[in-house]
């Protein structure tokens, strides 16, 4: 176990924007979660919440094992975003498209992990454009150059596990090429 | 149940009377165990449901953090195969803080002073959710 | 009354032909004379659609009357046209070997009689023979606005990428063959523009440095090829940027501990390169 080298990737983003369905399409293990039910205007949407972590595995080769961390989504939850965030080789921030403010929503996190984003990578996957297409991707780079920050901006179906790893993806390739 | 502001005014009276009903009960606890310093109990998504303290304390973060290490208590229990877990004790140089579940959505939280016996405290907190499940129901 | 009574089969294919023609010349034709079958033939041979020009052949060698195969006009390439002002306003472009549709530059859409899928079956078996551009059509607004109501509107970026990387044919367009260096303004959206994992390496690579022609293929492992046709595409969607001064090609990235795990990782994921 020695010279087992260890990658930590975090999904963050708006709450049910889908870091829990992300991270168990792509695990090769049973993923551990923290789902309790939800009683706030979540509830409107889906059952549960995660209110501690997700975590999820993919083994590379003997070497080396991917680790997969998903953070709650909800600002309450503040305390594990930091808790998580350390170490991280890269984040993927989740935006729900279908909420009222997706670059609101955005610059919650873009704000909160700000230091460890300099440090490392992070990809913007923008979840539920089926369900509204607005603000599209320009809007959305548009946003990150008035912030003066750049980073992949790309629409996903999280529940497609080729919509995941495309995220991964980018976010080794901007390591790679840092 | 919803406890923020967008609930309607049937959620908003049946959250009130459970505020009520909760803190009885969290005063009880706090009788029965003379060194507890105070209890709250949370929604299992991490919103105050009702407290009861001797001190001033950030409330709102209790409650979120309450039902974040609980969750990964109960994950920690299940991944190592000692579930289901029962309850979640933690001791601190000046004092214990003790969780357990009260049903599927309610969370209790308790604490007392380091002088205090940990058991007084979560035999106490046990006698508390007991109720509380009754009162409550297995929602 | 004293006109040859048409075939048999000069009839079926007719019948066939009708089909396709009013499609794209919106005219109902009667199939009952040889003047009605010589109309055909001049349909046929002028269409954009091949199956179509394939049928007039075949009818022509079956009538007696003599009719004459329209000189083929002039062709030019897609990219090109996409590349230039020619498309600032609306404008319908006819081919020879795909269905005519229109382009609306301002509202970022193209607008078609069948679906964009549809467009991509007829682009697909092209390989990277170019469609072949013979007519360009202002359409007036009023037209459009017609259009609108009836027509499926497409991407115009989207349509722009895939005829980048298809039909470049190893060329850089004119103005970016003028850059002295490149570089992105912006990641393509891989969610919805098709790619392969070697497109996200040379957007990712172009975003976070700039290069040279050489200098992209050095640094990604991209085959010139591949590398005209990403910047081609990017450049017709308008993400491509001139960079100043050469670059000097990447030298051969060393495998320090992270690039060393990432590659490892990327393989095991299955995205190559
Ligand atoms: N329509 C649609 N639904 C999606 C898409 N992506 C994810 N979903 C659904 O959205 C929901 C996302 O839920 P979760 O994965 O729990 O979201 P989360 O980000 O973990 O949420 P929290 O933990 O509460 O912050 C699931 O029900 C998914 O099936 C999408 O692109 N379109
Ligand atoms: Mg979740």
């Amino acid at each position: 176990m020695s010279n087992m080298t260890e990658v930590k990737i975090i999904f963050t983003g708006t709450m049910g924007a889908g870091k829990t369905t992300a991270i168990n399409a792509i695990s090769e293990i049973k993923t551990i979660s923290t789902e309790a039910v939800a009683t706030d205007e979540t509830a409107q949407r889906k059952e549960t919440t995660t209110v501690g972590m997700d975590y999820g595995e993919v083994t590379v080769d003997e070497g080396l094992v991917l680790r997969l961390y998903g953070t709650p989504g909800q600002r309450r939850f503040r305390h594990m975003w930091e808790i998580l965030a350390k170490g991280a080789l890269g984040f993927v921030i989740l935006v729900d498209n279908a909420r009222p403010a997706p670059l609101e929503d955005l610059s919650i996190y873009l704000d909160n992990f700000k230091n460890h984003i300099a440090a490392s990578a992070a990809v913007i996957g923008v979840t539920r454009t089926d369900v509204s297409a607005q603000p599209d991707i320009d809007a959305y780079y548009q946003y990150l150059a008035e912030r003066e920050e750049m980073h992949p901006v790309m629409t996903v179906d999280v529940r497609r596990r080729e919509d995941v790893l495309m995220l991964l993806d980018s976010l080794l390739l901007s390591r790679e090429f840092e | 149940m919803n406890i923020s502001d967008g609930a309607s005014p049937v959620e908003k009276l049946k959250a009130a009377q459970e505020k009520q009903q909760v803190e009885k009960a969290l005063q009880r606890l706090l009788d029965m165990c003379a060194g507890a310093t105070g209890a709250l109990v949370a929604t299992a998504d991490g919103f105050v449901v009702a407290r009861v303290f001797k001190q001033d304390i950030a409330e709102k973060s209790l409650a979120a953090i309450t039902s974040s290490v609980m969750s990964l208590a109960e994950a920690l229990v299940n991944e190592t195969g000692q579930g289901p877990c029962q309850n979640l004790i933690v001791e601190g140089q000046e004092g214990h803080v003790v969780s357990l579940r009260i049903n599927h959505t309610r969370v209790l939280t308790a604490m007392a002073t380091r002088n205090t016996r940990l058991g007084m405290l979560l035999s106490a907190a046990k006698v508390c959710a007991e109720q509380l499940a009754s009162t409550l129901g297995e929602k | 009354m004293n006109q040859p009574i048409l075939s048999k089969e000069a009839i079926a294919l007719m019948l066939r032909m009708r089909f396709l023609i009013k499609n794209e010349f919106g005219e109902l034709l009667s199939f009952q004379t040889q003047e009605a079958a010589a109309k055909f033939c001049e349909y046929g041979f002028r269409s954009s659609q091949p199956a179509l020009r394939e049928l007039a052949q075949l009818l022509s060698s079956l009538i007696s009357a003599p009719v004459s195969e329209a000189p083929r006009p002039r062709e030019s390439s897609i990219l090109e046209l996409l590349a230039s002002d020619l498309i600032e306003q609306p404008v319908r472009l006819v081919f020879t070997r795909i269905p005519a549709f229109v382009i609306d530059k301002p509202r970022r859409r193209c607008l078609l009689n069948f679906s964009f899928e549809e467009l991509l079956e007829e682009l697909r078996p092209l390989g990277t023979v170019d469609p072949g551009l013979t007519r360009l059509e202002p359409i007036s607004l009023g037209e459009l606005a017609e259009l609108e109501k009836k027509a499926i509107s497409a991407s115009l970026p989207g349509l722009m990428w895939l005829c980048g990387l298809q039909f470049s044919q190893g060329q850089l367009l004119p103005k970016p063959r003028s850059f002295p260096a490149f570089g992105l303004s912006r990641w393509p959206d891989f969610g919805t523009l098709p790619h392969a994992a070697q497109h996200l390496k040379m957007a990712t690579f172009l975003m976070r440095k700039t290069a040279s022609l050489d200098g992209l293929t050095a640094g990604t492992g991209a085959t010139k090829n591949e590398a005209v046709a990403f910047l081609n595409a990017c450049f017709l969607c308008g993400w491509l940027k001139r960079v100043e001064g050469v670059a000097p090609p990447a030298p051969a990235a060393p495998k320090s501990g992270l690039r060393g795990v990432i590659g490892r990782i990327r393989v095991r994921l299955g995205m190559s390169g």
